[in-house]
């Protein structure tokens, strides 16, 4: 069974269309959603969460349609949006009564040892909290209810890289149990790239590319070149390019360039960066 | 459904304690004063608590991120009307208490006057929440208060009009006054148009982007 099933989503709004988003995420794995601001990252987190109603396609979490009794598969999804959205005269203590009250497989013993793991402040209201800290909060409730699913929309912004470095870990430590799974969309491209499986690029609201991050690595390279030697490129190898009075630096994919080419090793963001220029 | 009641009583606790200390103050006061502001204050007051978590919760951000968790809309919006009940409930009784205190003071105790007490507080409080919530629950608490002064406004026009026109516009005379089959009417419109605004605010609020 696939964690998340996206077939053919769309929404349109004044200004921005999200057109035929269509993705699989499998259990036992980590996406992640990279896309500049307003690409449409945290549309489709609504639309998952039927915060927001598509216009047209399909979505299954968990193996369920989103449309049928979504609040009974939240049960088994924990999310944390871009900004934790707490009740600023709540303690952390209170919230965890809260959501005592709010799922049914709510432990809160794992609660306490992720308070105690974030140094979280048991007492302190909400509204004193730092943006980290809250960040920090979000993901304590979403790890504490024994979730199959973790939707994060840019969760590690806002957390020193210590802390960041430990809750990927928790991420990467959450997907060892392969029913798990987790979509997670950032800014910080070395956090996916450090932890994902699956990378999906989004790009004005289009899916630019969906791939395991493994084998976009295989299957591109960067091409350093001149001007003329690009000229002799098939343009269908090329994915994006940078001209520079220097040359150019040009992303190919490889089994469509002659094997003797020099390439060299292509990370997610140059390849995100590249695309969406040529796409533009 | 209990989470959210809990996180409601909470931020009550911690936003609304004036509300609870003006209700009693006006109790106290309305033993010795006859007025039917004394009476009618801390019930409007009590049907304002609901619209306050609201804003509350659109400050902080909560009504886009309780969409996170398993509730539904239905929830969302009947934890809401359930809290407009019971802090109409408390109010009502700090008055009741104020009125029988009041009575026994005077020799003068009425269990008319108490049960005309019963049914017409609980609908004077039921019909701000009733008008103002599917509102705010459509617009959002800024615009939805406008809903909520409108009311006010025309709540004090009609006083007004029944003063310039000679009529008693007290409300205990006029209580004492109703007809017995008056109260059962009052209270089933009353139970109606709570009815009717709960499932349009459910209605609306289904189809609203959170």
């Amino acid at each position: 069974m696939n964690a998340l099933e996206i077939r053919d989503l769309c929404k349109t709004y004044p200004g921005f269309s999200l057109q035929n988003l269509t993705l699989t995420l499998p259990q036992g794995c980590i996406m992640g959603l990279i896309g500049e601001n307003g690409a449409g990252k945290s549309t489709t987190i609504r639309l998952i969460l039927e915060m927001a109603q598509k216009d047209s396609g399909s979505i299954r979490i968990l193996g369920k349609d989103n449309t049928e009794n979504i609040s009974l598969t939240k049960e088994d999804v924990g999310v944390v949006l871009d900004e934790v959205g707490f009740p600023e005269c709540l303690t952390a203590q209170q919230v965890g009564n809260i959501m005592k009250n709010t799922y049914r497989n709510w432990d809160s013993d794992v609660y306490r040892k992720y308070m105690k793991e974030l140094a979280l402040p048991e007492n302190k209201e909400f509204k004193e909290f730092s943006r980290g800290m809250k960040m920090k909060l979000g993901i304590a409730v979403a790890l504490s209810h024994n979730p199959k699913l973790l939707i994060l929309d840019v969760a590690t912004s806002g957390l020193d890289p210590v802390i960041r470095d430990e809750v990927l870990d928790i991420f990467s430590e959450f997907t060892r149990d392969e029913n798990h799974a987790v979509l997670m969309s950032s800014h910080i491209v070395s956090d996916l790239e450090k932890i994902c499986d699956y990378i999906a690029f989004l790009h004005k609201g289009r899916l630019l590319l969906c791939e395991e991050k493994d084998r976009i690595m295989e299957e591109y390279g960067i091409f350093h070149c001149s001007a003329e030697q690009f000229a002799e490129l098939d343009p269908a190898a090329v994915k994006g390019k940078k001209e520079s009075t220097y040359g150019v630096e040009a992303i190919v994919e490889r089994d469509k360039v002659p094997a003797a080419l020099q390439l060299s090793p292509v990370d997610i963001e140059q390849l995100f960066i590249f695309m969406v220029k040529e796409d533009d | 459904m209990k989470g959210l009641l809990l996180k409601d009583f909470y931020m009550a606790m911690k936003y609304c304690r004036t509300y609870v200390i003006i209700a009693v103050a006006f109790s106290l006061l309305s033993v010795w004063g006859d007025t039917s502001f004394l009476l009618a204050y801390p019930v409007l007051l009590a049907s304002v608590i609901p619209v306050n978590l609201i804003a509350y919760d659109e400050k902080s951000k909560w009504s886009s991120y309780s969409g996170v968790f398993p509730y539904s809309r239905q929830q969302l919006v009947s934890v809401k009307y359930l809290m407009a009940l019971i802090s109409l409930a408390f109010a009502i009784i700090f008055v009741l208490m104020g009125q029988i205190a009041r009575m026994l003071i005077n020799n003068a105790f009425d269990v008319s006057v108490v049960l005309s007490l019963v049914a017409l507080l609980p609908a004077m409080g039921i019909l701000a929440p009733s008008l103002m919530l599917p509102a705010i629950f459509k617009f959002g608490a800024e615009k939805g208060r406008i809903v909520f002064y409108t009311i006010i406004c025309a709540v004090c026009a009609a006083f007004g009009i029944l003063g310039a026109i000679g009529e008693e516009a007290d409300l205990t005379n006029l209580m004492i006054s109703m007809q017995s089959w008056l109260i059962p009417v009052i209270t089933s419109v009353s139970v109606v148009v709570l009815a009717a605004s709960w499932l349009l605010s459910i209605r609306l609020y289904k189809k609203k982007e959170i």
